[in-house]
């Protein structure tokens, strides 16, 4: 234990000593404040055009140029190389009839001025060389002379041009441009010499190629979908975690609409439908994924579902967080460590970070969302979908590898840089599977958002400037947090999930549910096909039961209508159990309706139904019954034993029982010869009083803990002191007699009794 | 609480003597099924299911024996029954068992059945 805090310690420090070596903001996003950047911009459409935008309407957009980023990663040494950055800044300060575009590199350097407008009685400019030689001065600042003029075009076009003195291929470019005089745009570029034989370009923008964000987008909408779906069926079954579901759904929502308005941009709707889409996939993927997690995973899962729960004073939520926290130095550090060993990039995730710098607030931005929808896609959902589907030995295989692949797609923390992105993804799959599997889902998760808060918090201390406050109260809030969790963990209380006794059973529960679950929808089609009610027929009473023992199974009473005005009554029992039994039961039951009115003699109808269950069970599945004929008329009843346990007989004059074993093989057992030469037809006539009892092996063979039956004695004695008035009330008395019994063992077959009381 | 049963196989001659003991119902069941599917395999088809440490036999177990007997009789073997104890007697004849298999005391019995089979065939 004590070996792994020393191990997760080290990966802290690596975190710090590889970020501090490594880390530079090419970008220079971190120099400045938008407003300070606005203001810039005004100015130097001033200086350039004389114009005044200031309080003119203005729209920005930001836009990173990945080929100058990458070049500046691998070739920038002399000062003029970071003339531009690779971010750049747009505004469009609109009035009507004319707008004014001005873009500026990150750090707040103007590097293009251009006015449109539609007036085409704009004189002429009087001294264009000047306003030429301004923007130069503008656009190319302390390195205006190294550039050198390289073309003049009478006046409507000048340009200058600077060498790289890192890189002969690469250059830049001020271009002057006027239109009859007028002034139309002044700008800095970048520019390659040959810019297609520069492998730079094709590495750079690998990250944002179409091939690249058609696997992320097809990635992400298959899961999406695959979520829906299984959420849709889990819902149907009434198996979802719905509150769980919802408090994820919310978390999202809430931490979303945060960083929207973070981002400063004014309320919108589409903004807030987008914040409620990003909260309903979060509650899919949840709800999905606490269906799929049983067994191992559910002890994984406790403490996830626990604070989702908001049961945040639970010690194990603290002790969760708090190794989460403590793991998160350690995730950050493989890809800081993977960009210093590797000569690649020095650029993490830049994109991200630049959103949380240019944020209002930009604590909060780097704070939300609350988890990296992609992490938490990847360990909520397909984890324990896929653990479901896989063998335990092969899982570990699998699944790393994939963690690598999605890490890679959606959570690649570097802008460029191919290779290092691959081997990256690797490190943080197998570390990330390694936490879970040691501390649980919610450790994990906290690991990556810790990860994600510690790595924005160092690039903002690093870049030493206006953002190494809202930096430093990052990393303050990481240090709370973890306190706050070591204290939990030390004084919480001692919860666990409800309902569930977590350490002993929740490795079945689960499971079960979603078992029960599953069968209960075959259980109701199934109760559908037992008959609802007793036919009335004066002066008999008849009543039936059917308990399965498996939700499913594969006994069956029925009452059906025999030529002759009979009354056919009929218990049986499918070999086996479960969907197969049941499959039976229902083949039997129609076969059985079908042929019953055709038949005067109930051994012709045995004999029938046995001819059509041994063509169609191939003698592997075989039924015994018991089928016998009520004629109301004569107060007989005539009946078969198909293999089927015997009738229970008691006189209605004496009150003794007995049972009648007319002889008899199953159904589907052997072909029509031998079955026929067995069954034999028997007649008992009912006097005033007499019951029948037609039964299942279910209650014959009801065990009780110590393995004793419940036996055909025990049957018979139960009968012959009962004092039922009626057929239903003697079918109650046998089952509170079996279920006395057995007391609390459940049933190992189903149970089912018919009675028939003249 | 999983119920106990197993299996062993010994063999006397041509003769596969299935030992049965325990409780055979769903969960076993294919146990058992898997024993006489390797005798039928390894075309052993003159099978002896001795019983006598059978305690309970359910509706599956029997399946085990239905599953088979026609297969084996077709190469001209049979499965004989023998030791039943009366209270999984009972569930046989119940079922009818007693027309569709050889039901004996002991294996010295079922294998003079076979070799009363072998002379009359």
């Amino acid at each position: 234990m004590r070996r792994r805090y020393w191990l997760a310690a080290a990966g802290l420090l690596i975190f710090a000593a590889a970020f501090a070596r490594n880390w530079r903001a090419p970008e220079g996003w971190d120099r400045m404040r938008m407003e300070a950047i606005e203001a810039r911009a005004a100015a130097a459409v001033k200086e350039i055009t004389g114009i005044d935008v200031k309080g003119w309407p203005r729209t920005t957009v930001a836009r990173m140029d990945p080929v100058h980023r990458r070049w500046q990663e691998l070739h920038a040494r002399a000062p003029i190389d970071r003339i531009l950055t690779p971010l750049g800044v747009t505004f469009t300060f609109r009035v009507p009839g004319q707008n004014v575009e001005v873009g500026l590199s990150a750090d707040g350097t103007p590097r293009l001025v251009r006015r449109n407008d539609r007036n085409p009685g704009r004189p002429p400019e009087a001294d264009p060389d000047g306003i030429a030689e301004r923007a130069l001065k503008v656009l190319a600042r302390e390195f205006a002379p190294q550039f050198r003029r390289d073309y003049s075009d009478t006046g409507e076009r000048f340009r200058w041009k600077a060498v790289s003195p890192s890189d002969p291929q690469h250059f830049w470019l001020v271009t002057v441009r006027f239109e009859g005089g007028r002034f139309q745009s002044a700008a800095l570029e970048p520019r390659f010499e040959d810019r297609r034989r520069s492998g730079i370009a094709r590495e750079a923008h690998f990250f944002e190629s179409e091939a690249y964000s058609i696997v992320q987008g097809l990635a992400l909408f298959a899961g999406a979908m695959w979520a829906l779906m299984a959420y849709m069926m889990g819902w149907a079954r009434g198996v979802v975690d719905h509150r769980l579901a919802l408090a994820a759904g919310l978390l999202f929502t809430l931490f979303e609409a945060l960083e929207h308005a973070g981002g400063g941009a004014p309320f919108a709707w589409p903004m807030l439908a987008g914040s409620l889409g990003a909260g309903l996939m979060a509650a899919l993927l949840t709800g999905t994924g606490r269906l799929a997690a049983s067994g191992r995973e559910w002890l994984l899962w406790q403490e996830f579902c626990l604070a989702l729960g908001f049961r945040w004073r639970a010690k194990r939520v603290g002790l969760a967080v708090w190794n989460g926290l403590i793991w998160a130095g350690a995730v950050a550090a493989v890809p800081v460590a993977v960009a210093a060993i590797l000569p690649a990039p020095s650029t993490l995730a830049v994109t991200k970070f630049m959103d949380a710098a240019l944020s209002r607030w930009p604590l909060l931005t780097a704070l939300a969302p609350l988890m990296e929808h992609e992490a938490y896609g990847l360990f909520v959902f397909l984890l324990p979908v896929l653990r479901r589907r896989v063998s335990p030995e092969r899982f570990r295989w699998i699944f790393v590898p994939l963690a690598a692949v999605a890490i890679f797609l959606l959570l690649n923390p570097f802008a460029t840089g191919v290779g290092a992105a691959v081997v990256s993804a690797a490190g943080l799959a197998a570390l990330l599977v390694w936490i879970y599997g040691q501390y649980g889902l919610l450790s994990v998760l906290t690991a990556i958002k810790g990860a994600a808060v510690m790595t924005i918090a160092a690039c903002f201390v690093r870049s030493g400037e206006w953002l190494l406050f809202p930096g430093l109260g990052l990393l303050g809030l990481v240090a709370l947090a973890g306190a706050a969790a070591a204290c939990v963990a030390a004084y919480g209380e001692d919860i666990v999930p409800a309902g569930e006794d977590a350490d002993r059973d929740a490795a079945f529960v689960s499971e079960h549910e979603r078992l029960k679950a599953e069968f209960s929808l075959a259980q109701r089609a199934q109760q559908l096909l037992l008959p609802s009610e007793a036919p009335s027929i004066p002066g008999f009473s008849i009543a039936a039961l059917c308990a399965p023992a498996r939700d499913v199974g594969g006994d069956l009473y029925d009452y059906f209508p025999l030529p002759g005005g009979r009354l056919g009554l009929c218990v049986a029992d499918v070999s086996g159990k479960g969907i197969a039994a049941a499959l039976y039961m229902t083949l039997t039951k129609g076969v059985l309706a079908a042929a019953a009115p055709e038949y005067e003699d109930v051994a012709e109808l045995a004999v029938h139904l046995n001819r059509h269950l041994y063509a169609a069970g191939k003698r592997k599945v075989f039924v015994t019954a018991v089928i016998a004929a009520l004629d109301a008329e004569s107060r007989s009843v005539e009946y078969v034993r198909a293999g089927h346990n015997p009738v229970l007989h008691r006189s209605g004059r004496n009150g003794s029982a007995r049972y009648l074993r007319a002889t008899g093989m199953g159904l589907g057992m052997t072909n029509g010869a031998a079955f026929e030469r067995l069954t034999r037809v028997e007649r008992v006539d009912l006097e005033e009083g007499d019951i029948l009892v037609l039964y299942s092996d279910g209650v014959t063979e009801a065990m009780n803990s110590r393995r004793e039956q419940y036996g055909e004695e025990r049957l018979l004695e139960l009968v012959e002191r009962s004092a039922a008035s009626d057929a239903a009330a003697l079918v109650e008395e046998i089952r509170r007699g079996v279920a006395a019994f057995t007391a609390n063992e459940p049933a190992h077959d189903d149970v089912t009794v018919l009675v028939l009381k003249a | 609480m999983a119920n106990s049963f197993a299996v062993s196989n010994a063999q006397h001659g041509e003769i596969s003597i299935l030992m049965l003991d325990g409780f055979l119902d769903a969960h076993t069941a294919p146990d058992f099924e898997e024993a006489i599917q390797k005798e039928v395999n390894a075309g052993r088809t003159k099978v002896v299911v001795n019983c006598e440490k059978l305690t309970y036999i359910s509706s599956a177990g029997l399946g085990v024996f239905m599953t088979f007997i026609e297969e084996i009789r077709e190469a001209g073997g049979d499965i004989k029954i023998c030791g039943v104890i009366p209270k999984v007697m009972q569930v046989f004849e119940i079922l009818g068992f007693h027309s569709l298999f050889d039901i004996v005391g002991d294996v010295p019995q079922a294998a003079a059945k076979f070799a009363e089979g072998a002379e009359g065939g």
